[in-house]
């Protein structure tokens, strides 16, 4: 090479290595804000559940421990009158009857925003007690079973308890289904929960992106505050299989 | 071709005269841009004059080479790309000035073009802007106290740092030839002197529109100083 070239060589060696530098540090700085975007997103959805189950907790409360006793008062109260006539008396029965059943819904509402068992038993009686009403309730044929407790600390317990009451109520309203199976597996450091319905399937990937609803995306949310992985399975008539890894 | 020169150089005077009219609704976050801007065309004006008189436009070339660095990295600092790390600003200050000083006095060579100035702090501006970028993309307009919803186009943060990563990273580049002494060929400055020029067109549109949507003061800020004698 001669002179000029062998300069004109070393000029485009310095350029290349500096033009190499700044793409490295361009790359290192997309993948960590990547990083911090991902962090962020995270902590917000963390603080808005954080919020809501607060706000559940406070309402399902705010019906248990008020509104029930209220009630109680008042169908005391109008047990109370001395009645003769037998149809004032077909009047009150009904009344009764009315005050039975609004604070047997408020009971229930109670305990779908948040159920004493969950905090008090841990998460299998809740979802023990949960099919338990299920089965009363609904036509379809719930099965639930569990090896020995699994230890979640709380919060994650109800996050898990959150994602299991949406999918079983969408297997519920969507798939008509005629048997959903609920499986809860402890292993090492982790827990597996297996949901099946034997319902019409649906395409996840699409619904999913489509956003039609609220509840897969904060299936998804949930999920991801748990630390926890999930996988969908769902087939046109060969119905939908749920399973979500929680790390304890 | 002197014509194409002329335009190119002068193109900054539209950013100037929008930062003029502009200044002082503008929120003063975003001052130290239209203080560059301001300087480009103080330069341009003595540059044109020097070069009319067959004078070396090196020594003012030399001295604005060092306030648009130093302004910019202001403009950065106002960012928040040093947060926590108010002592990398200084060092990278002090160290460009020194470098500066260097390389101007002791080097003895304010009568040419300072290079290794130019390499160091067009590198460290296009790193910088990176920063920035990644920031604007991350925390989104709050902190740049930009408009939400609008196009990036119209977001003057991000157009500042398109504008400095594409100018400085060719300037870097030109820069490094002129180091190894490249320059001595008369075609081969012309032929880079000529893609020089496009560039700073449009980079100095660029700036003009930057200037033209950074963003206003904020009301708050006015009423939370209303005095009360
Ligand atoms: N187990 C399921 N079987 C069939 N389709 C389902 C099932 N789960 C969800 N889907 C479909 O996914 C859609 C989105 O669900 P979701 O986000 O929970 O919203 P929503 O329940 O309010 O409609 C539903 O509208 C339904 O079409
Ligand atoms: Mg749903």
């Amino acid at each position: 090479m001669g002179t000029t070239e062998t300069t004109i060589y070393h000029a485009v060696i310095f350029a290349s290595l500096v033009i190499g530098i700044l793409l490295t540090y361009f790359f290192i700085v997309v993948i960590h804000s990547q990083k911090v975007n991902v962090g962020l997103r995270k902590k917000n959805v963390l603080e808005e559940i954080a919020g809501l189950e607060k706000e559940r907790a406070r309402i399902g409360a705010d019906f248990h421990d008020e509104l029930s006793p209220l009630l109680s008062t008042v169908k005391t109260r109008i047990n109370f009158f001395q009645l003769t006539n037998a149809e004032d008396l077909a009047e009150r029965q009904q009344a009764n009857d009315h005050i039975e059943e609004v604070i047997k819904r408020m009971r229930q509402i109670s305990f779908n925003l948040m159920p004493n068992t969950l905090l008090r038993d841990g998460l299998i009686k809740a979802l023990e007690e949960y099919v338990e009403f299920l089965n009363r309730v609904h036509r379809i044929r719930f099965t639930f079973t569990a090896t020995e407790e699994c230890m979640l600390e709380e919060s994650k317990a109800v996050n898990v308890y959150r994602i299991m009451q949406e999918v079983i109520h969408n297997a519920i309203k969507h798939s008509k289904a005629s048997e959903i199976s609920i499986e809860i597996r402890d292993k090492k450091n982790a827990i597996d929960i297996r949901v099946c319905d034997n319902g019409c399937g649906f395409n996840y990937k699409k619904k999913l992106a489509e956003k039609t609803g609220i509840g897969l995306g904060s299936i998804n949310n949930r999920v991801m505050i748990t630390g926890g992985k999930m996988f969908v399975d769902s087939r046109p008539q060969k119905g939908t299989t749920y399973i979500f890894k929680i790390p304890t | 071709m002197f014509l194409k020169v002329i335009f190119s150089a002068f193109s900054i005077f539209i950013a100037g005269i929008i930062g003029l009219i502009r200044f002082r609704k503008i929120n003063k976050m975003y001052w130290p841009m239209i203080f560059v801007v301001w300087l480009a065309c103080i330069n341009e004006i003595i540059s044109f004059c020097l070069f009319k008189n067959n004078l070396s436009t090196a020594i003012n070339n030399n001295i604005y080479v060092l306030m648009e660095a130093m302004v910019l990295l202001f403009l950065f600092r106002n960012f928040g790309i040093f947060n926590r790390r108010k002592w990398l600003f200084w060092t990278v200050c002090g160290g460009l000035a020194a470098l500066w000083l260097w390389e101007n006095f002791i080097g003895g060579k304010i009568w040419c073009i300072s290079s290794w100035f130019r390499i160091v702090s067009s590198f460290i501006i296009v790193l910088t802007s990176i920063d920035a970028i990644s920031k604007l993309m991350v925390f989104g307009s709050q902190e740049f106290l930009i408009i939400r919803g609008r196009s990036l186009f119209a977001n003057a943060a991000f157009l500042i740092c398109i504008g400095t990563i594409i100018f400085f990273t060719f300037k870097l580049l030109v820069e490094i030839f002129w180091f190894y002494g490249l320059n001595g060929s008369e075609i081969f400055r012309v032929k880079l002197y000529d893609i020089l020029t496009y560039i700073n067109l449009l980079v100095n549109l660029i700036y003009a529109l930057a200037v033209l949507w950074a963003p206003p003061k904020q009301r708050y800020t006015m009423l939370s100083f209303s005095p009360h004698w």
